[in-house]
C-alpha cells in the first residue's frame, strides 16, 4: 500500500511552495492544488482496492519508530473509505470553487489544501495528540476558507465558528493530557487495551476528549455556530464542511469509541438522537435552503453518531462491528454525497438569486440527491436505514425507532418541499441554468445511484426483476428527447415484458392483481400519447411506477417488498409533482406516502422473516395501518384528492384505477400470510369494516359537492376503495369474492371515467363542470363511456356494478352486519347524485359557445375506452368470466357462501343472474324506446339563448349557471358530515410540530457568544448526566 | 483524607492553570467585545497549557536535557534519566502553544476585518444569521 | 440577568468537571514507562542532549510538521483577510501614523541585530539547550516587530518573507523525505550523521530542521505582524 506519509509530504510541500508557484500564474497554482487532492483520491482508491481484495490493514510509523514511541498512521478499510470520501468531496467542491479561488487572494487555495490534508490526517492517525494537531489544521483551514472570498455574512459566521472551535480544542487538550497522565501513552490502541482509564479520573479524562469531539460534531443545541457557517459560506465550502469534515469527525469519534465506557456511549447516543430530532424539527421551519441543509446536516451526523454508539453499546444488531460499519457507514456515505451535491446545487441557485425552475439535468440531479438524502431506494441510505430499523425492532427499542422514522419523515417534508419549489419555480421566471456548476451535483448523484445499486444487487436484492423499474426509468430518461409514441410503445413493451418474465413466479392472487396493475400501467401509457411532443418525464415515471407495481407482486422477502413499495411511492410522487398544480399535493402525497411506508417498514422489520408479509400482533397492525394510509382510508385520506386532481390526467387515472389496488393487494397478502385472518383478530376486522364504510360514505359525500370534475372522481375513488375494504373486512368467502370483484370492476370503470374525462378536459380546457355542457353530440364515444361507467359504478342494472352491489349486500347481511348494510345503501344513494351530475353537467344541457369547436377525444383515449367498454359489456353479460377465477382464488379457505348454478350465482338470500338481468333490462329499454318513437311527435330542439333573463346582471356570471353548486340544497341537509375534519386535524398536527420547531429555533439567536454559552452548558449538562449514568 | 492532606496533594501549577481556564471561559462567555473574546480565548489556552505542563512536573527533578546538571558523563544514561522530569508534556505544550498562537492571530484578524467593515466591535451586532 | 445566571451556571458546571481532575491528580512520583523510555533511549537514538527536542523533532516530528502547517495556514488566512482592498482602504493614502519616540527608535537600532543573533543562537542550539526553532523564530519576529514600531510607515518585504517561508518549509519536508530515503522513516533525523552528543554539530538533521523551522516561523510571524498593521497590498 502507498505510504500515506508521502501524501502528507506532497500536500505540505505543495502548500509551502504554493506562493512561489503562484507567481507563474494562478491557474498553475490551482492545478497543483487540485492535483494534490486527486492524488489523495487515487491513494484512497488504491487502498480500498487492496483492502477489498483481501489485503490486511497496515500501520505506518514516523521517524523510523513505532508506537508508543512515535506517531503511527493506520490504513484500514474505514480509513481508506474516509480518505477517499474526503478527497472526493474536495474535488466535487473544486468545480464550484475554482472561480472564487482564482479571484481571491492565494490564502484561499492554501487553506483548501490544508483543510483537506487536515481532515485526512484526522482519519489516518492513531495518536491522540496528533489527532489534535490535525483537528487544528483542518480547523484553521476551515476558518480561512470561510472568509476567503470575502462574503460579509461568512466573515461573521467565521468568528462565531472560531469561538466554538477554541472551546472545543481546549477541552480536547485537557482530555488528552490526562489520558496521557493516566494511561501513560498517547497511542489509541495501547490506551484502549489497558485498564488505566476505567477509574473515575479516567472516565473524566475521556469525557473531555469525547466532549470536544461531540462539540465538533455540532450537537443540538450547541450547533448554532455551525449552522450559521453552513448558511453563509461559499457553497463549495459548506459542502466540504458538511460532507468531508463531518466524515472525518465521525471517524475520529469512531476511533475513540474503544476508549469509551457505557456511560459515555449512552451520552453519545442520547445526544445524537436529540440532535437528529431537533435538527429536523427546526429544519422543517426553515425556508432558506442553505440553512435548511445545515440543520439537515447536523441531524444526519447526529444519527450516524448515535448508531455507532448504540451498536458499540451492544444493544443493536448482531452486536458486531460489521453492523455498525454497514449501517453507520452507509448512512454516512449517503449523507456525504447527497449533502455535498445539494449544497453545491442549492448554493449555486442561491448565489444566482434565481427563482425559476431548474433545467432538466440539474433537476434530475436535485431529485436524486433529495431522494437519497431522505433514504428512498435504491440509494445507500435506504439499505442502511432498513438494517437499522430491523435492528431497532429486534432489540425492542421502539422509542428510538419512532425518533428515527419521525425525524426522517420531517426531513422528507422539508427536503421535498424545497425540491418541489425548484421543480416548479416561480411563475414567469426563466429556467435556471447552472452550467459547469452542475457537474459536481450530477457526479454526486451518479455516484449515489451506482453505490446504491451495487449495494442492493450484490446484497439483499439480487433479483434483477425488482430493478426493472429503475432500469426502465433510466433508459426512458435517456431517451426523453425522442417522440412520445416511441417512449409510449417502449413503456407498454416494458410492462408486457415484465409481465411475461414474472408470470410464472406469480401465484393466482398475484396474477389477478398483475392484470390490473401492469395492464393499467400499459393502458395509461397509451393514453399518454393523446398529446404530441416528447412530454418529458411523463413516460419514464409512468413506466417506473408500473414496473414498481409489478415488482411489489414479485417480491419474496419483506425487504424486497418494501424496496418495491418505496420505489412505487417515489415514482408516483414524481408523477403527481409533474402535474401543473402539483407542487403542494405532491408534498402531502409523499409525506403521507412515506408516513405509511415507515409504518409498514416498522411492521415488516419487526415481523417474521420466512418470506412474504408475515406479521401478526403489533407488527401486523403497524403494517395494516401503513397500508390503510396508502389506500387513503377516511382520516388519512387528505393527500388523495389533491394528488388525483392536480396530476396529469393520465397519471390521475393511473393512480386511481391501477395504483390504488397496490395496498388492496398488500392487505390480501397480509391476511393470506396469517392464514386468511387479520392481525389482532375479529375486532380488527370489525373496525376495518366500519372504517371502510366510513370511507365509502365520506368519499361519496365529498364527491357530491365538488365543482372540479377530477376532484369528484378522486373522492369517488376514495368511496369505492371504502367498499372494497368493507367487503374485505368480512373475512369470509362472500366478502373476499366481493372485494376482488369490486376491485376489478373499479379498475374497469374508473379507467373509463378518467380516460373520458381526460379527453373532455383536453378539449374544453377546464376542469370545472359548470363550465361545460352539451358535449354529447361533440364527444359521443366519451359520453357512452361515461354513461356505461356510471351505470356500472352506481350499481343499477344491467352492468356488472349491479352484481357488485348484490354481492356486497349479500355479504353484509349474511355476516349479520345489518347496520353496515343500511349505511352502505345510503352511501350508494349518495354516490348516485354525483354520478348523475357527471352526465348531466358535462354531456347534457346547453353547449357553451366557447366550446363550439370541441371535437371527440384523441384516438389514444378513445381506443382504450372502446376496449374497456367491450370488456365491461362482456363481464356484465357473462359474470362467470370474472367470478369463476375469483371464486377459484378465494378457494376453500372459507365455507362456501356463493355457488354458481349455470349462470345463476346463489347465496343464502337468493340468486343473481347477470345474463338474465341484461336480457330483461335490454327488453324493457327497447320497449320504452319503441313507445317513445311511436308517440313523440314534433320534438323541438332548444337553442343556446332560448331562455329568459330577469333584468339583472349577476356579479359573477357563473353563479347563474344551473350546474353551479348543483347540490347546494343537499349541502344544507348533510353538510355537517363533510366538514373537513381530517384536514383540520392534520393541519393542527403540522402546526404543532412547526411550533415545536419554532420554539427550538429560538435558541439560535445569531449571537456568537450565546452559541458559545450553549457549547459550555452542553458540556456541563453532559458531565452531570455522566455522573448520573 | 483530611483537608490538609488534600491541599498538600494539590498540584499548584495545575490548579492555577484550571483557574485560568475558567477565567478565560468566563471572558469568552461574558465579554461582548470581539478583541476581548479573542484574548479571553488566549487566556483559556494559556490555562490549558499550564495544566499540560503541570502533569510533567516531578518534585526534585530537573529539565530533561542531558548536560552537566544531570549527568557527570554522557554515558550514564540510566542515572541521568532518574534525575529528569517527564519530557512528553513539555513537547506537547510546545505544539499547543504555537497552535494557540496561530488561532489567536487568525481570530484577531477576523476581528480587525469585521470592525473595518463598519460593524463595530461588539459581537452582538453580528447576529444577522439566526433561527 | 438571565444570561448572567446562565453564564455563571456554565462556568460553574465546567469547574465542577475540571477542578476534580486538575486538583485530584496530584504530582507524580516518577515518570511513566513511555517517558522513561524517551529519557533513556533518546540520547542513544538521536544523539540529542535535549530530550524534549528529540521528541519534538523526531519521535513526534509529525506533530511538529503539522504545527508548522497550522502556523502556515494561519499566516495564509491572515494575509488573505487583511489586504488594503478588503479592509476598504483601496488606494486611499494611509493616514499618517504618529512617529515613534526617540527612545524606541534608538533602542531598536541597538537591539535589532542582537535579537536576530539571539534568535539564530536559540534555534541552532535547540538540540543542546532549552529552546528551538519556534522560540528562535519568535525572537527574530520580535526584532522585526520592533522595527515596525520604530518606523510605522515602513513595510517588510512581502516577497522575501514569502520566499523564506516557502523555501524553508519545502526544505523541511525535504529533510523529512531524506529521512525516509537515507534512514528508517519519514522525518527520521538519522539521515545525517549523529555526531558526538553535546556538540553543536550533532543529533543528525535535528539542528538543520530546527533552523529551517526557526526561519520559517520568524518569517511567518513577521508576516502576520505586517498584515495586522492593515495596510498590506
Amino acid at each position: 500500500m502507498v505510504n500515506p506519509l508521502w501524501l502528507f509530504a506532497l500536500s505540505l510541500g505543495a502548500a509551502f511552495l504554493l506562493p512561489l508557484v503562484d507567481r507563474l500564474g494562478r491557474r498553475i497554482a490551482l492545478v497543483l492544488v487540485h492535483g494534490v487532492t486527486a492524488a489523495w483520491l487515487a491513494a484512497g482508491l488504491s487502498w480500498l482496492a487492496v483492502l477489498l481484495s483481501g489485503g490486511e490493514a497496515a500501520e505506518f510509523g514516523t521517524a523510523g519508530f513505532r508506537a508508543p514511541l512515535a506517531i503511527v498512521l493506520r490504513v484500514g478499510l474505514a480509513e481508506a473509505a474516509g480518505v477517499t470520501a474526503i478527497a472526493l468531496t474536495g474535488l466535487l467542491a473544486a468545480f464550484s470553487l475554482t472561480r472564487s479561488l482564482r479571484e481571491a487572494p492565494l490564502g484561499g487555495a492554501m487553506a483548501l489544501l490544508m483543510a483537506l490534508m487536515g481532515l485526512s490526517g484526522i482519519v489516518l492517525t492513531r495518536d491522540l495528540f496528533n489527532l489534535f494537531v490535525f483537528l487544528e489544521i483542518s480547523a484553521i483551514g476551515t476558518y480561512g476558507l470561510l472568509g476567503f472570498d470575502d462574503r460579509k455574512p461568512a466573515l461573521r459566521s467565521a468568528f462565531k465558528y472560531m469561538i466554538a472551535g477554541g472551546l472545543a480544542s481546549s477541552l480536547y487538550l485537557i482530555g488528552v493530557i490526562y489520558v496521557y497522565r493516566l494511561a501513560d501513552t498517547l497511542n489509541l490502541d495501547i490506551a484502549a487495551a489497558g485498564t488505566a482509564l476505567s477509574g473515575p479520573a479516567g472516565t473524566a479524562a475521556v469525557f473531555f476528549l469525547l466532549a470536544a469531539l461531540l462539540v465538533e460534531l455540532k450537537p443540538f443545541p450547541a450547533n448554532g455556530w455551525a449552522v450559521d457557517a453552513y448558511e453563509t459560506a461559499h457553497p463549495g465550502i459548506s459542502a466540504i464542511l458538511s460532507g468531508a469534515s463531518a466524515t472525518a469527525l465521525l471517524l475520529a469519534l469512531w476511533k475513540i469509541l474503544p476508549l469509551l465506557g457505557p456511560a459515555h456511549l449512552s451520552l453519545v447516543a442520547g445526544s445524537g438522537l436529540a440532535t437528529f430530532a431537533a435538527g429536523n424539527l427546526v429544519g422543517a421551519r426553515q425556508d432558506r435552503p442553505l440553512r435548511m441543509l445545515g440543520y439537515s446536516s447536523v441531524a444526519q451526523v447526529g444519527l450516524v453518531a448515535a448508531v455507532a454508539a448504540l451498536a458499540r453499546l451492544g444493544g443493536l444488531g448482531d452486536g458486531g462491528a460489521d453492523f455498525a460499519a454497514a449501517v453507520a457507514g452507509g448512512l454516512l456515505l449517503n449523507h456525504l454525497l447527497a449533502k455535498t451535491g445539494l449544497f453545491l446545487l442549492a448554493g449555486a441557485v442561491e448565489d444566482d438569486d434565481a427563482r425559476g425552475r431548474l433545467a432538466p439535468l440539474s433537476l434530475a440531479a436535485a431529485g436524486v440527491l433529495s431522494a437519497a438524502l431522505v433514504g428512498l431506494p435504491p440509494f445507500p441510505g435506504f439499505w442502511a436505514k432498513w438494517r437499522l430499523v430491523r435492528a431497532l425492532a429486534d432489540s425492542g427499542l421502539w422509542w428510538i425507532l419512532a425518533i428515527v422514522l419521525g425525524g426522517s419523515l420531517l426531513e422528507a417534508f422539508y427536503v421535498f418541499r424545497w425540491l418541489g419549489l425548484r421543480a416548479k419555480g416561480e411563475a414567469g421566471e426563466a429556467p435556471v441554468r447552472l452550467g459547469i456548476r452542475s457537474a459536481g451535483p450530477v457526479l454526486a448523484a451518479l455516484l449515489l445511484a451506482a453505490a446504491g445499486a451495487l449495494a442492493g444487487i450484490r446484497g439483499p436484492v439480487p433479483d434483477l426483476l425488482l430493478w426493472a423499474p429503475w432500469a426502465a426509468a433510466a433508459i426512458l430518461f435517456l431517451l426523453d428527447g425522442t417522440p412520445g409514441w416511441l417512449k409510449g410503445l417502449l413503456s407498454v413493451a416494458a410492462a408486457a415484458a415484465f409481465g411475461a418474465a414474472a408470470w410464472d413466479r406469480l401465484d393466482g392472487f398475484r396474477q389477478f392483481f398483475a392484470v390490473m396493475l401492469l395492464g393499467g400501467g400499459a393502458l395509461f401509457s397509451i393514453a399518454a400519447l393523446r398529446k404530441g411532443g416528447p412530454r418529458r418525464g411523463l413516460h419514464p415515471l409512468l413506466a417506473a411506477a408500473t414496473l414498481a407495481l409489478g415488482a411489489i407482486l414479485v417480491a419474496r422477502t419483506p425487504l424486497e417488498f418494501f424496496f418495491a413499495w418505496e420505489t412505487m411511492t417515489a415514482a408516483s410522487w414524481l408523477l403527481v409533482l409533474r402535474g401543473r398544480g402539483g407542487e403542494k399535493p405532491a408534498l402531502s402525497y409523499i409525506v403521507f406516502g412515506l408516513g405509511g411506508a415507515f409504518l409498514l417498514m416498522a411492521g415488516l422489520a419487526a415481523g417474521g422473516w420466512d418470506g412474504g408479509i408475515a406479521a401478526a400482533g403489533w407488527p401486523g397492525l403497524l403494517v395494516l395501518v401503513g397500508l390503510l394510509v396508502k389506500a387513503g382510508a377516511l382520516g388519512v385520506h387528505v393527500w388523495l384528492p389533491g394528488s388525483y386532481a392536480e396530476s396529469d390526467d393520465e397519471s390521475s387515472g393511473f393512480l386511481s384505477s391501477a395504483l390504488s389496488k397496490a395496498p388492496i393487494f398488500a392487505l390480501f397478502a397480509l391476511a393470506l400470510s396469517l392464514g386468511a385472518a387479520l392481525p389482532g383478530g375479529p375486532w380488527t376486522s370489525r373496525a376495518l369494516g366500519w372504517l371502510g364504510l366510513a370511507t365509502a360514505l365520506g368519499g361519496a359525500l365529498y364527491a357530491v359537492y365538488q365543482e372540479d370534475i377530477k376532484r369528484t372522481l378522486a373522492y369517488s375513488s376514495l368511496g369505492q376503495i371504502g367498499y372494497i375494504l368493507l367487503a374485505f373486512a368480512a373475512m369470509d368467502q362472500a366478502g373476499w369474492t366481493t372485494s376482488l370483484y369490486l376491485a376489478l370492476n373499479h379498475f374497469l370503470y374508473k379507467s373509463m371515467l378518467f380516460l373520458a374525462v381526460a379527453g373532455v378536459i383536453q378539449r374544453t380546457g377546464t376542469r370545472n363542470m359548470y363550465e361545460m355542457g352539451g358535449l354529447i353530440k361533440k364527444m359521443p364515444v366519451s359520453f357512452l363511456s361515461v354513461l356505461m361507467a356510471i351505470i356500472a359504478l352506481s350499481g343499477v342494472p344491467p352492468l356488472s356494478g349491479f352484481g357488485g352491489k348484490w354481492l356486497l349486500y349479500s355479504t353484509l347481511i349474511g355476516k349479520g352486519w345489518y347496520l353496515e348494510t343500511a349505511v352502505a345503501f345510503f352511501a350508494s344513494a349518495v354516490a348516485f347524485l354525483y354520478l348523475y351530475r357527471l352526465i348531466h353537467s358535462i354531456f347534457l344541457g346547453q353547449p357553451k359557445p366557447s366550446q363550439a369547436n370541441v371535437r371527440e377525444a384523441p384516438v389514444a383515449l378513445v381506443l382504450p375506452q372502446l376496449v374497456l367498454m367491450a370488456v365491461l359489456m362482456a363481464v356484465s353479460v357473462f359474470p362467470r368470466l370474472m367470478l369463476d377465477p375469483i371464486l377459484a382464488l378465494v378457494g376453500d379457505r372459507f365455507p362456501a357462501a356463493f355457488v354458481f348454478e349455470g349462470t345463476r350465482l346463489r347465496s343464502a338470500l337468493g340468486y343473481w343472474d347477470g345474463t338474465l338481468t341484461m336480457i330483461v333490462t335490454g327488453g324493457v329499454f327497447a320497449l320504452c324506446l319503441v313507445w317513445m318513437l311511436a308517440n313523440l311527435h314534433n320534438p323541438q330542439s332548444v337553442k343556446q339563448f332560448n331562455i329568459v333573463f330577469a333584468a339583472e346582471r349577476p356579479l359573477r356570471p357563473e353563479t347563474t349557471h344551473y350546474a353551479w353548486r348543483f347540490f347546494e340544497p343537499y349541502r344544507k341537509a348533510l353538510g355537517f358530515l363533510t366538514r373537513e375534519r381530517a384536514e383540520r386535524f392534520w393541519d393542527a398536527f403540522g402546526t404543532g410540530a412547526a411550533s415545536v420547531g419554532g420554539a427550538l429555533r429560538r435558541l439560535y439567536t445569531g449571537n456568537g457568544q450565546t452559541y458559545a454559552l450553549h457549547v459550555v452548558l452542553y458540556v456541563a449538562v453532559l458531565y452531570l448526566l455522566l455522573g448520573v449514568l | 483524607m483530611s483537608l490538609l492532606e488534600f491541599v498538600s496533594r494539590i498540584n499548584p501549577v495545575a490548579a492555577s492553570g484550571a483557574v485560568l481556564v475558567l477565567v478565560g471561559v468566563w471572558g469568552v462567555l461574558a465579554r461582548p467585545n470581539l478583541f476581548k473574546i479573542a484574548i479571553a480565548t488566549s487566556v483559556m489556552e494559556t490555562g490549558v497549557n499550564l495544566v499540560i505542563l503541570s502533569t510533567g512536573y516531578i518534585r526534585g527533578r530537573t529539565a530533561p536535557i542531558l548536560d552537566s546538571a544531570v549527568a557527570g558523563t554522557a554515558t550514564d544514561a540510566a542515572g541521568a534519566a532518574a534525575r529528569m522530569t517527564d519530557p512528553v508534556p513539555q513537547a506537547l505544550v510546545l505544539t499547543a502553544i504555537v497552535i494557540g498562537l496561530a488561532v489567536t492571530a487568525l481570530q484577531l484578524s477576523y476581528a480587525v476585518r469585521l470592525r473595518a467593515a463598519g460593524g463595530g466591535s461588539s459581537i452582538e451586532s453580528y447576529g444577522d444569521e439566526k433561527w | 440577568m438571565m444570561r448572567r445566571v446562565l453564564v455563571f451556571l456554565a462556568v460553574a458546571g465546567l469547574a465542577w468537571a475540571l477542578l476534580p481532575l486538575a486538583l485530584g491528580s496530584g504530582v507524580p512520583e516518577a515518570p511513566g514507562a513511555l517517558a522513561t523510555a524517551y529519557l533513556t533511549d533518546a540520547p542513544a537514538d538521536f544523539g540529542a542532549a535535549n530530550i524534549v527536542t528529540a521528541i519534538v523533532v523526531s519521535y513526534r516530528g509529525f506533530d511538529t510538521l503539522g504545527e508548522v502547517a497550522v502556523l502556515f495556514a494561519a499566516t495564509a488566512g491572515v494575509g488573505a483577510l487583511l489586504t488594503r482592498k478588503r479592509l476598504g482602504l483601496g488606494d486611499a493614502e494611509p493616514e499618517a501614523k504618529p512617529a515613534a519616540t526617540e527612545i524606541l527608535v534608538t533602542a531598536t537600532g541597538l537591539l535589532t541585530g542582537l535579537l536576530v543573533m539571539f534568535g539564530v543562537y536559540i534555534f541552532l542550539h535547540g538540540h543542546l539547550t532549552p529552546g528551538g526553532g519556534f522560540q528562535g523564530g519568535v525572537v527574530i519576529a520580535t526584532a522585526l516587530l520592533l522595527g515596525l514600531l520604530a518606523r510605522p510607515e515602513s513595510h517588510l518585504s512581502h516577497g522575501i518573507l514569502a520566499a523564506v517561508e516557502s523555501l524553508s518549509g519545502a526544505a523541511y519536508v525535504g529533510m523529512g523525505l531524506l529521512g525516509a530515503f537515507l534512514a528508517w522513516g519519514f522525518l527520521d533525523p538519522r539521515a545525517l550523521p549523529l555526531g558526538r552528543i553535546g556538540s553543536l554539530v550533532s543529533a543528525g538533521s535535528i539542528p538543520v530542521i530546527y533552523s529551517l523551522i526557526g526561519l520559517k516561523v520568524g518569517a511567518e510571524l513577521s508576516g502576520i505582524l505586517d498584515a495586522l498593521k492593515g495596510d498590506r497590498e
